[in-house]
């Protein structure tokens, strides 16, 4: 495995890429808008090869750089996590059934019961308990549900994503 | 939760800027301006002033299977209203710590945390949590399959208060 230092306190692992690919993307995580002939430049190879790593690294889903917007800007002001306990019905199906909905930002399977938690963004409270009572509670297979509120969001670094799921463009 | 910022006045040429940006981060200005038939100029000057107000940001994204962080966990902490703040400030130096919240119930310190395997992980929870000053009790929920992420919608502004790699264009 190689390690890719790119500060002193930001490490990049992979695991499954050579030396140009990992080169190319530690000088990405750095400033991920850097033109192709500044990374041949300071990678050292042909701007033709930067291009077509690029191209082979995006389109196998193992990176992309993307425009992210801001929580406010986006029109969100309340942040919720939601537990969720399911019975009578696949876990897997529920939570397709609950990342299908707009407001709700990520779902995840744990390995404990409730077995669910997801996060949804929404404008205000009214607005939460809408989606929590007309379309998250009419889940068929959602037996028990709590939320609770996040107050302040303190670092929301996103680096890793599963890029490979059908939520990852 | 902080309100919303003032300064988030976005035209619906900035909203399709974004979305642009959104899909693919490495496009040149010429080509956005070229979808959008806009002058290349006018791309370069709304994204200078979205990103200047932390309305935008750029992101490199590393899909996690590929980067080798296969172990993930959410954590939730309930620690002494007058040791939170101190908590908090040293999780939030955690690399390998991407999201951290404030938030009321059960628990007022909960995030995530993406390792290579379960050993680090529990090394650091240990090391930052379970041995903190005024931990009541620490809740570790290992994550079995990321089913939905949003990673384009974050709080950018809170985000620059920290160290990072990230672009500043």
């Amino acid at each position: 495995m190689l390690l890719l230092r790119t500060e002193p306190t930001q490490r990049v692992y992979m695991s499954d890429l050579d030396n140009i690919s990992t080169s190319i993307l530690r000088v990405l995580a750095r400033d991920p808008r850097t033109p192709n002939n500044a990374i041949a430049k300071e990678v050292g190879v042909a701007e033709a090869t930067v291009a077509a790593r690029l191209r082979q690294m995006r389109e196998n889903k193992i990176m992309r750089v993307a425009l992210r917007k801001d929580f406010h800007a986006a029109g969100y002001d309340f942040q919720t996590t939601v537990d969720i306990a399911t019975s009578g019905r696949s876990v897997h199906s529920v939570a397709e059934e609950l990342a299908a909905l707009d407001a709700v930002k990520a779902v995840m399977i744990v390995m404990r019961k409730p077995e669910i938690i997801i996060t949804i963004n929404t404008k205000d409270r009214q607005e939460l308990a809408h989606i929590i009572s007309d379309h998250v509670s009419t889940i068929r297979g959602v037996a028990e549900i709590e939320t609770h509120a996040v107050l302040r969001i303190r670092k929301s670094r996103v680096r890793y994503a599963n890029l490979k799921s059908k939520y990852g463009d | 939760m902080p309100t919303s910022n003032p300064n988030t006045v976005i035209d619906d040429l900035d909203e399709a800027i974004i979305a642009e940006f959104q899909y693919d981060g490495r496009q040149s200005n010429r080509e956005v301006a070229r979808k959008l038939n806009v002058s290349e100029g006018a791309v370069r000057q709304r994204l200078k002033r979205l990103q200047e107000k932390k309305i935008v940001a750029f992101n490199l994204l590393i899909d996690t299977a590929s980067s080798g962080n296969h172990f993930g966990a959410i954590f939730r902490v309930n620690v002494a209203p007058n040791q939170m703040e101190r908590l908090l400030k040293s999780a939030e130096k955690i690399d390998e710590v991407t999201y951290l919240v404030e938030c009321a119930g059960r628990y007022n310190v909960a995030g995530f945390i993406s390792t290579r395997d379960q050993r680090s992980a529990l090394k650091l929870i240990d090391q930052h949590f379970l041995t903190a000053k005024g931990v009541n009790s620490v809740d570790v929920i290992q994550l079995a399959q990321q089913i939905k992420h949003n990673f384009l919608e974050t709080v950018i502004a809170e985000e620059r208060s920290h160290s990072e790699s990230e672009s500043s264009l």
